[in-house]
């Protein structure tokens, strides 16, 4: 468990309500493309559904994603599945997307009607090539609107060859640059930063190996820690790795696919070469291959810091007061107290006020 | 082919920062801008929505679209055998076609060539992966041949029986024909069928779809739409059968929990070890 969330997330939540009523929470995805952004989001989805059938937030707590969002995580999470079930075989993966798409959760009190017994969490995926091309303002307006930030790190190109190809192939330098000017002048909004290394199954086997994949994403992205903190907004960071498949671990660095169509032949290797991760299965015959860990976390800490705000805006004023008294949001109050009870992972800047 | 206002691909480069993006295919320009096109698509939400599941989930997609000036034909499929993005991931090719409405056969040339894509589609993907290939040289990451697939079109175009297609019926009322369940080259040839012996509604929207996005029937009723063949995601047993093995374990492992934590006889609380601490108790 991680000690001290709740009162970290406690006090970086508010201000996600604009105004009286509920709104939105919105989280954005970031990572280069083909980092595994999409199916990132399909794990925490299914994982998450399964962990609530196992422990009760609260009973008359409802998360539930709206049809199209259910729809699109069915048949990504279908192909999550038929890609831990082959032989580290990665053209079954999560096709690429090609386009912009929002998913979207509700969370709501069931013993309660209107807006404020519910709040919406959206999640906003794109083709990661959008960080660099023509999109690139439209992904800053994005970064510039979000809350939380779900940042997807592949974790082969991190851990592999000292981490020489962390920066080609996960853009960190970048992203860096485009967050720094996209949180430039606001300050009204406080946000939450989840680093998510993915893809690192091989490097999760034991805790010691766990906590160099840490220190590792720590080292790496020292440069985008220390540039949230100097921000003037409150930033929260965490590191939350997840084990997507649980059976299929890098392999080696390749230049070809498995199947034996060269990238691109090379005489000699150009600045911007980046070489081909390679997986294999390490699923036992007879047994399930899609056997994900910790893939629940990072929505966790979303939704945690979503049912915060929601407390938040329940307190404000005399109609706050009579919440209080009455005790009338306390399916929240426990639902908060589960899910974040539940979180777990690695804090590097608390969401609190600097200097505080 | 005159009646082609504007033909646009979708698809990717081969390096890191070239993602998809679509491309007019005939000067190489990136972007999605034509006089007039979008239009409809951008002031109506949901037909935008539509457009943007079909253009981003499906293996293999069909759309004809129509608004008052146009009609639209997008083609999507997804090339997992040719050539291989940066991840190791197949490719997505996407055309949209544009032909003006009010030339007579425009409406023949789009049944013709969605009725090509639907039966068989082998000869246009052969095209797509012939035409479109990864290049460092433009801006979009892909290089097209336009003439080759024009060419292409046209044939496969020529492929349907003028004949039939200029003895195609109007129906007194298009009432929507709409059949979900597994996308399969049977149901398609059916799809097929009906576009080679019937003509498009004169009614504008999404007037025809094959999509593997579980589109509702109350969604295409209110998209106008008049033929459509989607996938069905509840027809899936394999997902249904993992969520209930998946309940059946987790409950199993709960009533266990519960049996195991019987409270101690002796002084009412729970013990983890129970029966050493349960004799404690009882000495005590």
């Amino acid at each position: 468990m991680l000690s001290g969330f709740l009162e970290t997330i406690k006090n970086g939540a508010c201000n996600v309500i604009r105004g009286d009523k509920v709104c939105e929470v919105r989280v954005v995805m970031l990572g280069a493309r083909g980092a595994g952004k999409s199916s990132m989001l399909t794990a925490m989805y299914e994982r998450f559904r399964q962990s609530k059938m196992s422990s009760d937030y609260d009973k008359h707590i409802s998360i539930n994603g709206d049809e199209a969002t259910n729809n699109v995580m069915k048949s990504q999470y279908d192909a999550l599945c038929k890609m831990a079930n082959s032989d580290g075989d990665i053209t079954n993966a999560i096709k690429p997307s090609t386009g912009e798409r929002t998913y979207k959760y509700t969370i709501s009190d069931d013993t309660k009607s209107g807006e404020d017994s519910r709040i919406v969490v959206s999640f906003t995926d794109y083709p990661g090539g959008w960080l660099t091309d023509n999109h690139r303002s439209h992904v800053k307006e994005m970064i510039k609107e979000a809350h939380v930030l779900l940042v997807a790190i592949d974790a082969p190109y991190l851990m592999e060859e000292g981490g020489d190809y962390n920066n080609k192939r996960n853009m960190s330098e970048e992203f860096t640059k485009l967050i720094e000017e996209a949180w430039r002048d606001s300050t009204d909004v406080r946000r939450m930063v989840l680093l998510v290394p993915i893809k690192c199954e091989r490097y999760c086997k034991s805790n010691e190996e766990k906590k160099c994949l840490v220190r590792r994403v720590k080292k790496a992205y020292s440069e985008f820690i220390e540039e949230l903190k100097d921000n003037q907004n409150y930033c929260g960071v965490f590191i939350v790795p997840i084990e997507t498949t649980g059976t299929i671990h890098f392999k080696q660095f390749s230049e070809k696919p498995a199947d034996g169509i060269p990238l691109k032949q090379f005489s000699e290797k150009p600045a911007e070469y980046i070489p081909l991760s390679v997986f294999e299965s390490t699923r036992k015959p007879g047994h399930d291959g899609y056997a994900p860990r910790n893939c629940s976390q990072p929505l966790r800490f979303v939704f945690s810091y979503a049912l915060s705000a929601l407390i938040q805006q329940d307190q404000k004023g005399v109609r706050g007061a009579l919440i209080n008294v009455f005790n009338i949001n306390r399916h929240f109050k426990n639902a908060l107290q589960n899910i974040a009870g539940g979180c777990s992972g690695e804090v590097l800047n608390p969401m609190c006020k600097r200097g505080n | 082919m005159e009646s082609m206002k504007s033909l646009y691909i979708k698809s990717c480069g081969e390096s890191i920062s070239k993602d998809y993006v679509w491309v007019n295919a005939e000067n190489g320009s990136v972007g999605f801008k034509s006089e007039g096109d979008s239009e409809v698509i951008r002031k109506n939400d949901d037909l935008k929505m539509g457009l943007e599941y079909v253009d981003n989930d499906s293996s293999k997609s069909l759309i004809i679209y129509q608004d008052r000036n146009d009609i639209w034909l997008f083609l999507a499929i997804y090339d997992e055998y040719d050539k291989k993005d940066l991840a190791g991931r197949g490719v997505f090719y996407k055309a949209a076609m544009c032909f003006e409405r009010v030339c007579n056969t425009s409406e023949k040339l789009v049944r013709s060539i969605a009725a090509c894509w639907l039966e068989d589609d082998a000869s246009i993907i052969k095209l797509f992966r012939e035409c479109i290939t990864f290049s460092d040289e433009t801006d979009s990451g892909f290089a097209i041949c336009y003439e080759k697939l024009m060419e292409g079109i046209k044939e496969a175009a020529k492929g349907f029986d003028k004949e039939s297609a200029e003895a195609a019926t109007i129906k007194e009322s298009h009432k929507g024909l709409f059949r979900s369940g597994k996308i399969t080259e049977c149901s398609q040839k059916k799809m097929a069928e009906i576009l080679r012996k019937e003509q498009l509604p004169d009614t504008n929207g999404y007037i025809v779809i094959m999509s593997s996005y579980p589109f509702s029937e109350e969604c295409l009723t209110r998209w106008g739409t008049w033929l459509a063949l989607v996938d069905d995601n509840s027809s899936d047993d394999e997902f249904k059968k993992a969520q209930k093995i998946k309940k059946r374990k987790h409950n199993n492992r709960s009533n266990r929990t519960k049996k195991e934590r019987k409270n101690c006889h002796y002084c009412g609380s729970y013990h983890r070890i129970r029966d050493l601490c349960s004799w404690v108790c009882a000495l005590a």
